[in-house]
């Protein structure tokens, strides 16, 4: 074992800029040394000497003073977890950014370069980030510039800068409202490390003509091709192809049932009628009602039909041949005008055992918001695209029987956040997201993992198995 | 093995790091000098947030406002836009036969917080600096963050 080669550098001043230090804390899994330059100017940033009393583990006295030793706490996670003799190089600063009252750039990081085709590269014709290429080559590539760049918001909490939601410069975790900025650092410093691709999802256009080396891995299962194999267009539509992108790296597919729950939540269609419509359908979930489980909850699935074009809205309490209808089975409601939890309680009211609200655009099904304790079935919601197949197969039914079984529960063989194969997930939600789609994991992953398009308040600042996945996939593109 | 002493000579030595200290001389030059504060001369219209009466901002407003017109500032200076950039981003192709892209600031990530309508703070990860401004200045929903599977999905509308 080696030993912790954690160390401060000393500030080089006379360069207007210093390293606030290194790290490279050996591990079981290695090290590497990440150097974070300050690039602030005096009483900027990392330099601001407003006094702060010290919190969470956080030793600073002054808000500069610890917003250098959240950055290195980040920085030592990534150190002790990665393998390269070439330090890795971060510049960085903390300086306003965009803010409005309501919203607030948070921060900002990116590899600075990326190199194809090096003497040894894994993979031929692929882009690799600089400090991955560093890695690789064992040496720098680059000139000693920094490989990655970061800038984090100055003026986070004040006012006009979603005031009251300030950064937590604690390294525990105890951020309670506040945000957690070590785990964001660790987030953005993964991205800059390589957790991306350079492809554009919007167009599906490689960069320079190009694939990155994180498209080799990309499998879409429904074109039953990789990212690199595709046309732009089939990226683009690939890109949208809602948790259906999976990725294939041996290193995270050996690790998706030790770090993921068993268990995940969906519609499944069975029965004499359902014909081509059977199968398990992706569902969004809602905030009341109770939970999606195992075996679930299982019936006729009949839809409410109140509206003159043959929809059904759910808003008022269902008379007649809906409440029928409805009565022990699953009523299937269209989305609009009323909240979901309105029409929930109003199925329930009618005698229906669960309802799936069919959404009314296209995207992705809905997370269904809403609060109503009194609601005590299961709810869920699917795709306008899906809604249209369950219809066709409820066109004929009578006014107490269709024939298509509805099962809302959870498939207990499919884990939070992998396909069927299990594979992970990545995140392709439909409407595009710009930028959040694909360089990161999907948001079905349970428990929450570090490079999520959000990062969520559970969070420990964990990286490695048996808690996150990220450094699986790092290791698949060559870390 | 890297030591302290060799990690300051790659930093001494980077051509990067010359630059650096270019800029960083030049940034500070500039906020010392005294004329820069005419830049920011002009009239001032501040709205009251809860009356929407005209009145004279209190400092910490006034403050707030300072830090936002350099946040848009640093935000717009140079702006390009991401085709453009994109068109002028050049392959280097090197001596060992690999090839070299710089990268600009719409290929970096950013992290994007908004406060929702129930008072939550939703996240995003987004790619590109116009995106992330696009995301702050709509005020769009950013990803609402869950601590448990019940409630983990992305963005919960009500209706």
């Amino acid at each position: 074992m080696k030993k912790n080669k954690t160390l401060a550098l000393k500030s080089i001043a006379t360069a207007g800029a210093f390293a606030l230090g290194m790290s490279g804390a050996a591990t079981a899994f290695g090290a590497a040394t990440l150097v974070i330059v300050n690039s602030n100017v005096a009483n900027e940033g990392f330099n601001d000497t407003t006094p702060a009393a010290p919190v969470g583990g956080n030793i600073g006295t002054t808000l500069g003073q610890q917003r250098q030793i959240a950055f290195q706490a980040a920085a030592n996670k990534w150190g002790a977890t990665l393998t390269s003799n070439v330090p890795i190089i971060i510049s960085a600063s903390v300086v306003p950014l965009s803010c409005s009252a309501n919203s607030a750039v948070l921060g900002s990081a990116g590899a600075t370069s990326v190199f194809r085709d090096f003497p040894g590269a894994p993979i031929a014709g692929s882009w690799y980030s600089g400090a991955l290429t560093n890695k690789l080559t064992g040496a720098d590539q680059n000139g000693g510039a920094p490989q990655i760049v970061a800038r984090f918001n100055s003026n986070l909490g004040q006012a006009n800068c979603l005031a009251g939601s300030p950064f937590y410069l604690g390294l525990d975790g105890n951020h309670g409202t506040a945000i957690d900025m070590v785990t964001v650092l660790e987030h953005e410093f993964g991205h800059g490390l390589g957790f991306q691709t350079f492809t554009s999802g919007a167009s599906g256009a490689e960069l320079g003509g190009m694939p990155s080396v994180w498209d080799n891995f990309l499998w879409d299962n429904t074109a039953g091709k990789r990212w690199v194999d595709m046309t732009n267009a089939e990226r683009a539509t690939s890109a949208l192809n809602f948790r259906k992108l999976a990725w294939t790296g041996p290193n995270v597919s050996s690790k998706v049932t030790t770090v993921l729950s068993a268990g995940t939540q969906r519609l499944n269609i069975s029965g004499p009628s359902a014909s081509t419509a059977a199968g398990d359908y992706p569902v969004g979930t809602a905030s009341f009602g109770v939970v999606l489980s195992s075996p679930g909850v299982s019936g006729q699935l009949m839809p409410v039909v109140d509206q003159p074009n043959g929809t059904g809205l759910a808003c008022n309490p269902l008379t007649g041949g809906n409440a029928l209808s409805v009565n022990g089975r699953i009523a299937m409601v269209d989305r609009g005008v009323c909240g979901f939890a309105v029409k929930a309680k109003n199925a329930q009211n009618a005698g229906a055992i669960g309802v799936v609200i069919a959404n009314n655009a296209a995207g992705t099904a809905p997370g269904l918001g809403g609060t109503d304790p009194t609601v005590v079935i299961p709810v869920l919601s699917v795709s306008l695209s899906d809604a249209t197949i369950l219809k066709a197969a409820l066109a004929k039914r009578t006014r107490t029987s269709s024939g298509v079984i509805a099962n809302l529960g959870v498939d207990p063989n499919q884990y939070a956040g992998a396909d069927k194969l299990g594979r992970a997930l990545m995140y392709t939600p439909n409407p595009y997201e710009s930028g959040s789609s694909v360089s990161h994991w999907d948001t079905s992953a349970f428990p929450n993992q570090l490079m999520e398009p959000a990062i969520n308040g559970d969070l420990t600042h964990e990286v490695t198995v048996p808690f996150d996945l990220t450094f699986e996939l790092l290791k698949d593109i060559g870390w | 093995m890297l030591t302290e002493k060799s990690i300051m000579k790659i930093l001494q030595a980077s051509q990067w790091h010359k630059r650096l200290f270019l800029a960083t001389a030049i940034v500070s030059a500039i906020a010392a000098a005294p004329g820069v504060q005419a830049q920011e001369s002009g009239m001032r219209v501040f709205k009251d947030p809860v009356t929407g009466q005209l009145r004279a901002p209190t400092a910490e407003e006034s403050a707030a406002l300072d830090a936002q017109i350099k946040a848009d500032q640093a935000s717009q200076a140079g702006r390009v836009s991401t085709q453009a950039r994109m068109k002028r981003a050049v392959q280097e192709v090197r001596a060992d036969g690999s090839t070299m892209m710089q990268l600009d600031e719409s290929q970096m990530t950013y992290s994007v917080a908004t406060r929702n309508a129930d008072g939550s703070v939703g996240m995003a990860c987004v790619t590109g600096d116009e995106t992330a401004d696009k995301l702050v200045n709509s005020g769009s929903s950013a990803n609402t963050p869950a601590t448990a599977a019940h409630s983990k999905e992305h963005n919960h509308e009500e209706k």
